[in-house]
């Protein structure tokens, strides 16, 4: 062997020792990024220096010295600065940033950081806006040492000035409906013929209330006579006693059934399956207007159905979601001949 | 002897000292990154020139298996920032144009005023506009006569016709941040639409999702959400559709959860420019309270490094 070859041997070996004593175990870890209001409903930045807490979870072990660069895209609109109480740990591992600049900061360790900690570092960015933006906040950290290197990376999205959000909005005009239908709910009408009336019978006579509104809080129906039940005011026939029924050969006059819609009225999940409320005896025991008689004693306006939400009439004709009232009269041997009648109107008003 | 002891020497050097020289910078001058081999130089300085780079590298970056992930390049760790970026552009319902004709594969829709639309903008095509509308959106990259040219399509692409034959066709721009469905009234169906613009350099792909704060609701009701899959006229219901290639569930419409969120948008691998779409539809009954609704939905990226 000569002289040369023997060194280039020689030289070749230790390039080989070298490189083996250099094999390092080397880590590279996606890791997941949390920011502080990483939702987008907090959003400070409009305001100038906002404070973003960036944390993570070491996927290796950080030695004492490995240095954690945050950064952000786009640049602050300042230099980056410590957060108000500045980050001085991460899971207990002390450290402290430098090297700021507008769109990175340098925190490195002073102490060791276990394999599997979790914690976050602060820093104040300038985030002066006036419009929306997402910035992307990422980390970089690089732990070395003779034997292996960890290199963690990851990022997260900054929502500021609802740079993620869409305002959805509609709006529903106001409406109310109101109509007097026959008793099939076939047809308007505005007559409510009791016919002859006689000893041997009650006569009756009914129509139906068809209401519907979508105001919030529902809506409220009054009945008003404009007289008692009167033969040109000549005589008045006897107004009915409360829930007592109409008697054959008995005079009296009034509503003998006010059947309330049994469905129709929204409910809190918003299905239209709750019936209208009557008037009942809390409102006044004397005129409760429900399954038996009520007398029509009164000239004001004197409520009689109500709901407290939206109420939807189904398409006509429909016996549930309209409500019937009846009439009933009946006369006695002394009840005066004539022609009686009065006009009752019924108000609805929205409750919007 | 000596000579071939130098080089030996120097080889040796080379070999120890792989990654500890210096980027070259100069007053003028500076080239970013550099190594040659194993023997590569960060910094070399002269008075007028510096260099940075690498030279011999082979198959640098980052990859990926089930069970392992590779980091390969000398300067890797060092020049790879972990990115993201979420673009989140509403159709803006007064900005908006009828068209005469749509071309998939030029990339153009044909406007009758061109003048609403400026290059950078994004754009959404809305054919047989309503809850069955199909859109196809776009950004734009030119604006010539009454031709808006786009980069690329995405949506509803295929559903739609080369010419528009009724009168509710238009061309929204796509600037704004509120789905405003306006006035409605009980038996309308109305829209709006969201594009969703993602990049990325997460090799493991990224999640988009939404979420509504309160639901769609005024001071005292809540409209009520799409349950049945689909937003039906005459039925009080709100939901959303996804459109594109990268959308999830986009056959069917679906509620905006308030208490979790849901996924609209997901690949498993980097993204530039991956787009989706979210129609927003909504119909109202005779029976649906009065009032000003609103919600507010929050879209967030997600994305796997």
């Amino acid at each position: 062997m000569n002289s040369k070859g023997f060194f280039l041997r020689i030289g070749l070996l230790a390039v080989a020792i070298v490189f083996l004593v250099s094999i390092r175990t080397m880590t590279a870890a996606g890791v997941t990024v949390t920011v502080s209001d990483g939702v987008g409903t907090t959003d400070a930045g409009s305001g100038g220096q906002t404070e973003v807490s960036t944390g993570w979870t070491a996927s290796g072990f950080y030695v004492t010295g490995t240095q954690v660069t945050i950064s952000i895209s786009s640049a602050a609109t300042g230099t980056i600065v410590n957060c108000g109480t500045a980050s001085t740990a991460f899971g207990g591992a002390a450290g402290s940033f430098g090297s700021f600049t507008s769109s990175t900061a340098v925190f490195t360790f002073t102490q060791n950081v276990a394999t599997g900690t979790s914690g976050s570092l602060c820093l104040s960015f300038g985030l002066t806006t006036s419009t929306a933006t997402n910035y992307s906040i990422s980390m970089r950290a690089t732990s070395s040492t003779s034997q292996y290197t960890t290199t963690d990376f990851g990022a997260a999205l900054y929502y500021v000035l609802g740079g993620n959000e869409v305002q959805v909005t509609a709006q529903v005009p106001a409406s109310l409906t109101f109509s007097i239908r026959d008793s099939a709910d076939t047809a308007n009408t505005n007559v409510c013929q009791l016919g002859v009336l006689s000893l041997a019978q009650v006569n009756y006579c009914s129509y139906r209330l068809r209401i519907a509104t979508n105001a919030a809080t529902g809506f409220t129906t009054t009945m008003q006579p404009n007289t008692l039940f009167n033969s040109n005011g000549y005589a008045t026939l006897t107004a009915i006693t409360n829930d007592t029924a109409f008697a054959t050969g008995t005079e009296a006059y009034g509503i003998a059934v006010l059947g309330g819609a049994s469905s129709g009225g929204r409910t809190s999940g918003g299905a239209f399956t709750n019936p209208v409320n009557e008037a009942s005896a809390t409102q006044d025991a004397a005129l409760t207007f429900n399954v038996d008689s009520t007398p029509l004693n009164f000239t004001s306006a004197t409520t009689v159905i109500s709901y407290t939400a939206p109420f939807n009439a189904s398409a006509a004709p429909s016996l549930n979601t309209t409500s019937l009232v009846t009439h009933g009269a009946s006369i006695n041997a002394g009840t005066p001949t004539g022609n009686y009648g009065h006009t009752i109107t019924y108000r609805v008003t929205g409750s919007f | 002897m000596r000579v071939i002891l130098a080089r030996s020497l120097v080889v040796v050097f080379l070999a120890i000292f792989p990654v500890a020289l210096f980027a070259m910078t100069s007053t003028n001058y500076g080239v970013e990154w550099d190594s040659i081999n194993i023997g590569g130089t960060d910094d070399g300085v002269s008075a007028n020139y510096g260099l940075q780079d690498t030279v011999g590298e082979h198959a640098t970056g980052l990859s990926d298996s089930e069970s392992y992930q590779l980091s390969a390049g000398y300067r890797l760790a060092d020049d790879y920032i972990p990115s993201l970026s979420l673009v989140v552009k509403t159709q803006e319902s007064q900005v908006r144009s009828a068209y005469t004709s749509f071309s998939q594969g030029g990339l153009t829709v044909t406007v009758n005023d061109a003048s609403l639309f400026a290059v950078g903008n994004y754009l959404s095509v809305v054919e047989n506009e309503g809850l069955g509308e199909v859109v196809a959106f776009g950004k734009v990259v030119d604006v010539t006569g009454n031709i808006v040219t786009v980069d690329a399509w995405q949506g509803d692409v295929a559903s739609m016709s080369v010419s528009p034959s009724g009168s509710d066709d238009y061309a929204y721009r796509l600037e704004g941040k509120s789905a405003a469905f306006g006035m409605i009234l009980p038996g309308e169906g109305k829209t709006s639409f969201t594009a969703v613009d993602v990049v990325t350099n997460a090799q493991q792909g990224y999640t988009v999702s939404i979420q509504g704060l309160n639901g769609l609701h005024s001071a005292s009701s809540t409209i009520r959400d799409v349950a049945d899959g689909s937003v039906t006229l005459g039925q009080e219901e709100y939901g959303t559709r996804s459109v594109g290639s990268f959308a999830s569930s986009s056959s069917t419409d679906l509620a905006i959860p308030t208490s979790t969120q849901r996924v609209i948008q997901s690949s498993n691998a980097s993204a530039e420019n991956h787009r989706s779409g979210v129609i927003y539809k909504l119909s109202i009954d005779g029976s649906t309270p009065t009032g000003v609704y609103e919600d507010t939905v929050l879209y967030r990226l997600t994305s796997n490094f």
